[in-house]
């Protein structure tokens, strides 16, 4: 066994580097072995560093002890390492390596399809100048219906099929409540989009869900018109579906828009030439949108004499559907992690 | 809405083909959702059945002998087969409909030449009841296709606005704008004789504002009997089922017109006297569908000299209803007050062609006498029977046309294109919005009162922009940045949470959010929840008061399908009802939960299975991620009651608060879990709406540190945070204290166990001398043993 000479800290240095190029020729176990005798032993080079510590000048012993300590940790990490690599490559120095045994499974998480596909929409709207803004999942039907323009008895609340918590109390149908929230507090200029889940009384099936989550854009100003609404839209669905994408409007009914419109996109899937997503149309809905109307204004205490503005929604599960091609919605809710791993 | 175009045609003059016809309404504003061509194949023929025998083998089955020129013998199962009648027989070989191919085929031992079809059967109604009986006219032998020519249906869906589309007439009023071709008038005018209708029935209207018009006609000496079939064929285009001629012609007013119209027996009205008025609360009335129902005051019903005769607007009474013996006809043909129609037709739950046209508005000016007219003209030319001279208009509050002002400068500002005067002028006149006073800036338009939902000049906006096409509006192709507009820190705290923990192994899942009472009364029964009136089901009848009755159930799934080793998390709200406030309070909530291993293990590396110190690590991480200090644990805080002991609440920097641990086994069970679940639930609602602080530097140390390991002995009852803030107490040259050791065994003895802990000691001005820090841990000890006993090990 050799006596390494290590009564000053430049010997310690040298003994570290003597170390690590035995530990790195120790290429087979019997080697590793050895190294482990000699170094890291009871009668081992490190053990007997520490016990020599005595005679180290008192002055100095502190901090050549925690350097030896260090040392040793150092070692005993790098054997260890060593060791486990040696298992993994095989024993003997002649057995080639493996690289295909698969590396270790760290976890690997993902964010739902939902959030991607809503936060790629916000991120466009964000940066055309719009601010995020949101509302409460259970609404008075003053912000559900009545400010937007759905009188009492009107058929039009027949559109949207609602879960009452009390009579004067809805799980909102649609985010357009929170423009009404929202111009309550600000004066125009309004530049927002309202994210958010919405409720509908519908029987879960493959098609509809009891639950879903909508973008709602509002933009309020002097002098915003129609020509604006299909601008700012146009240009979305451009960014999102596909940069030579067209769309077609149709007029439409909400309450709260006059005009009110839905605007197709080309279909992404077949450029318009008509596919089975499409219905062989070559076109797909998705955005309601229309000018706010003035009663609507009115509730925001906006004066729409004023000021005008346009107003947009969209379903975030439908796009999802869509441009992921799933033909099932439950798949979004029911949270199958093979399904969730996908994204 | 099915609009058999052959029907359309009797209004207007259609020249394009039915696909061009679709987009150009459908781009105006109708909605076409399909076309499709009902079309009677080949080898169907008109059949006479010349006798009907017993099937010798089977007792639901006859045999038919049947002439189409040639004799043949066919099984039929249908219950209304009789001799003499004459049916559609699907001929050996006919492709139909429902893609089969007609064989000769024997059932039950007897060999059937073809098979007697039903009108579903040959795709023209839904009606499977029996086989479809044709009209004497047509000749045994013939193709059916002969009478039957293909006839294409366009399928509208109609807005709730446009209640004045819910006919052909509507229709073809939009089909008249949008091609620029006239509309023609198809009102027949009666024949009247005989008495005058005055004498023969009396009208009192006692709610003028719920009926402000109510017209009336008598026809008498009617035959009930079956519909000429021109009747019928136009009632089955349209998807109704044809009864007798007098309620066909009913039906067929209410397609040709939109306009809702009852026939009553009026031989059955008592007293000659018809009375509208409300109803007494809680007065029973028996509808024609033999259901009683029990009304109330703000009701409209139909009264004869003694009793309610009918529900107005919605539906008929059983008493004074056409029947097979009616001889003389009163036909009702009202305008209803849309609202009081809704309120009572929603409250019943009883919905009609009738009160949904009356809920949307009909047209109580010519519409009404059009169509009480025609129905008079055609029920006498069809049943036989004669019109009495003049007819009842009782018309107390008469409706006003609205007239509307439309500044073309605001179609201008609204649209972003300049229509112009002249083309504004036309495209409403186009849809009989007529101009009355021109005065330059202001147009003074005229509205029809057919067209409830036109009451204000952005709605004359709308109809002339439609007309123009939104598709020629050109697309603006700049946009304004508001510079008042801050991004969204709720954003970027979220999206920091969604990515540092995907990044940990956790995926995102998304939930409905909804949960049972059960659920509740284990979970939360502290809580008042938000309950659903109208639940789907009992599952789904509350609001969620907690994140993890969703985290459960999506583990419960996944666990089902066999996929283990789940790390999930949401991020979504929890509602609590409070009480005095009219919305709950809805709470932005974070949930982490984990079933079997954080870390999976491999070929040749170990796995680190869940516990509550993985999820603690976990929770930690983020929140540092997050920017904020490391959360404070205390375990002695009160948790909610699905946490077991090993559980602890935590806080940090006073915006976010939860609690980490285990799952109750219990809590675990009503999901049928039975692995560990751990669990971490923290309400981000102060977070979200924090801004974040600035990363707060400090120059790195310049000093080497020293470090001594101590292992303590201490009792079970002390824990490690105790210890640390003991020793961090000592001196401010202590810099860390990180346990790195737990040990219990023989060794310590029991109800003891031993920490080792790792101290470093580091001063920020000079590189520490042992014999600094030797008297620190010196009083370390001692304090540690002085204040809770603990003994150093060694
Ligand atoms: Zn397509």
């Amino acid at each position: 066994m050799a006596r390494e000479d290590a009564s000053t800290l430049e010997n310690l240095d040298t003994l570290r580097k003597k170390i690590f190029s035995d530990l790195e020729s120790a290429t087979d176990s019997a080697a590793l072995e050895s190294f482990r005798i000699k170094y890291l032993g009871k009668k081992g080079a490190l053990r007997a560093l520490l016990k020599g510590l005595k005679n180290i000048p008192a002055e100095r012993r502190k901090e050549y002890g925690a350097r030896a300590n260090q040392l040793r940790a150092e070692t005993e990490q790098a054997f260890s390492s060593r060791t486990r690599q040696k298992k993994a490559r095989g024993d003997q120095q002649s057995s080639p390596f493996d690289p295909s045994l698969p590396g270790y499974p760290f976890p690997h998480g993902s964010i739902h399809p939902l959030t991607k596909i809503r936060n790629e929409i916000r991120d466009i709207f964000i940066s055309m100048g719009f601010d995020v803004a949101y509302g409460p999942d259970v609404e008075s039907d003053f912000y559900n219906f009545a400010a937007l323009n759905f009188p009492p008895h009107h058929p039009a609340r027949d559109m949207q099929d609602t879960f009452l918590v009390s009579p004067e109390v809805v799980l909102r149908t649609h985010t357009s409540p929170v423009q009404i929230r929202i111009m309550e507090e600000q004066q125009p200029p309004i530049r927002c989009i309202m994210p958010g889940r919405v409720y509908r009384h519908e029987e879960i099936s493959s098609r509809s869900y009891c639950i879903f989550h909508q973008v709602e854009g509002l933009y309020v100003d002097r002098d915003v018109s129609f020509a604006d609404l299909k601008g700012t839209l146009l240009w979305f669905a451009r960014r999102f579906f596909d940069e030579k994408t067209h769309i077609k409007i149709r007029p439409s009914f909400f309450p709260f828009t006059e005009p009110s419109v839905e605007i197709d996109i080309e279909c992404f899937l077949c450029k318009g030439a008509g596919c089975s997503v499409c219905k062989q149309s070559g076109w797909l809905e998705i955005l309601g949108a229309g000018m706010v109307h003035p009663n609507v204004l009115a509730s925001g205490g906006i004066d729409s004499e004023h000021y005008t503005g346009f107003a947009f929604g969209m379903g975030i599960e439908r796009i999802a559907l869509l441009k992921y091609t799933i033909d099932d919605i439950r798949l979004f809710f029911e949270n199958d992690i093979r399904f969730l791993r996908q994204f | 809405m099915l609009i058999p175009l052959e029907w359309l045609k009797e209004f207007v003059d259609i020249s394009v083909p039915v696909e061009q016809l679709a987009d150009a309404i459908t781009r105006a504003g109708l909605e076409v959702t399909a076309v499709s061509t009902v079309h009677i194949p080949d080898g169907v023929k008109v059949a006479r059945i010349t006798a009907v025998r017993p099937h010798p083998d089977a007792d639901k089955l006859s045999l038919c002998d049947v002439d189409i020129g040639a004799k043949l013998t066919i099984v039929c199962g249908a219950p209304n087969v009789r001799e003499g009648m004459l049916a559609p027989l699907a001929t050996v070989g006919t492709q139909l409909a429902s893609e089969c191919r007609v064989k000769k085929a024997k059932i039950r031992g007897v060999e059937s030449s073809g098979m007697l079809c039903s009108e579903k059967e040959l795709g023209l109604s839904d009606d499977h009841s029996g086989i479809m009986t044709l009209p004497e006219e047509y000749a045994a032998g013939e193709e059916l296709s002969k009478y039957y020519p293909d006839q294409p249906v366009i399928e509208i869906e109609i807005t709730p606005d446009r209640g004045d589309c819910l006919s052909m007439l509507g229709v073809a009023r939009e089909v008249s704008a949008v091609l620029s071709v006239p509309l023609k008038d198809t009102a027949l005018r009666p024949e009247e004789s005989g008495d005058k209708i005055t004498d023969a029935l009396k009208i009192e209207i006692k709610n003028a504002p719920a009926c402000p018009r109510y017209l009336g006609r008598l026809i008498s000496g009617v035959i009930i009997g079956e519909s000429p079939s021109w009747l019928k064929h136009r009632l089955r285009s349209a998807g109704l089922r044809p009864i007798n001629n007098v309620v066909d012609i009913t039906n067929y007013i209410l397609l040709h017109f939109g306009h809702p119209m009852h026939a009553f027996d009026y031989n059955r009205i008592s007293g000659k006297k018809i009375i509208i008025d409300n109803a007494r609360e809680n007065q029973k009335f028996t509808t024609l569908d033999e259901t009683e129902r029990t009304l109330v005051a703000d009701d409209l019903l139909i009264y004869d000299g003694e009793q309610a005769v009918a529900l107005a607007g919605i539906m008929g009474g059983e008493g004074s209803a056409i029947s097979g013996s009616t001889t003389d006809v009163f036909l009702e043909c009202a305008y209803f007050d849309p609202v009081t129609i809704r309120k009572t037709s929603k409250r019943l739950g009883l919905s009609t062609d009738s009160s949904y046209r009356f809920e949307r508005g009909v047209d109580p000016d010519r519409g009404l006498v059009n169509a009480l007219d025609t129905a008079a003209e055609l029920i006498r030319r069809c049943s036989g029977g004669t019109v009495a001279t003049g007819m009842i208009d009782a018309c107390p509050s008469p409706c006003k046309k609205r007239t509307v002002t439309l500044r073309p400068s605001r179609v201008t500002r609204l649209l972003g294109v300049e229509i112009g005067k002249q083309s504004l002028i036309e495209y409403l006149s186009s849809l009989g919005i007529q101009l009355v006073h021109d005065h330059g800036e202001r147009l003074e338009f005229s509205i029809p009162l057919y067209r409830h939902d036109i009451s204000s000049e952005v709605d004359c906006i709308e109809e002339a922009g439609r007309l123009y096409g939104y598709d020629n509006i050109p697309s603006a192709d700049r946009a304004p940045v508001s510079l008042s507009v801050h991004p969204s820190r709720v954003e970027k705290t979220i999206d920091m949470i969604n990515s540092t923990l995907a990044a940990m192994g956790f995926h995102e899942i998304i939930t409905d959010g909804m949960t049972s009472e059960k659920i509740h009364a284990f979970m939360t029964p502290h809580k008042e929840p938000v309950r659903i009136m109208n639940p789907l089901n009992p599952d789904m009848a509350l609001l969620r008061t907690t994140m993890l009755s969703g985290c459960l159930k999506t583990i419960a799934y996944n666990i089902h399908r066999k996929n283990s080793d789940s790390r999930l998390f949401e991020v979504g709200r929890t509602f609590e009802q409070k009480t005095g406030a009219q919305l709950p309070e809805e709470r932005d909530m974070l949930a982490i939960i984990l079933d079997g291993n954080f870390i999976p293990g491999a070929w040749n590396a170990h796995s680190l299975p869940g516990d509550f110190y993985v999820v603690k690590g976990i929770v930690d991480s983020l929140v540092r991620a997050l920017g904020l200090a490391a959360p404070e644990y205390d375990s002695g805080a009160s948790l909610p009651p699905y946490f077991d002991t090993t559980s602890s609440a935590l806080r940090s920097t006073g915006c976010i608060s939860g609690a980490v641990g285990t799952i109750k086994k219990e809590a675990c069970a009503l999901f049928d879990i039975h692995t560990d679940i751990y669990f971490a639930e923290l309400d981000i609602t102060g977070l979200l709406k924090t801004d974040r602080t600035l990363p707060e530097y400090k120059p790195l140390p310049r000093h080497p540190a020293l470090e001594r390991d101590f292992c303590f002995v201490m009792d079970e009852s002390i824990q490690s945070k105790q210890i640390v803030s003991e020793i961090h107490a000592l001196s401010p040259l202590i810099e860390s204290v990180v346990p790195f050791d737990v040990y219990r065994g023989e060794k310590v003895g029991s109800g003891k166990k031993s920490i080792a802990y790792s101290i470093s000691f580091r001063a920020p001005d000079r590189t520490l001398a042992e014999k600094e820090i030797e008297p620190l841990c010196r009083s370390c000890i001692a304090s540690l043993k002085e204040k809770y006993g603990i003994e150093l090990r060694v």
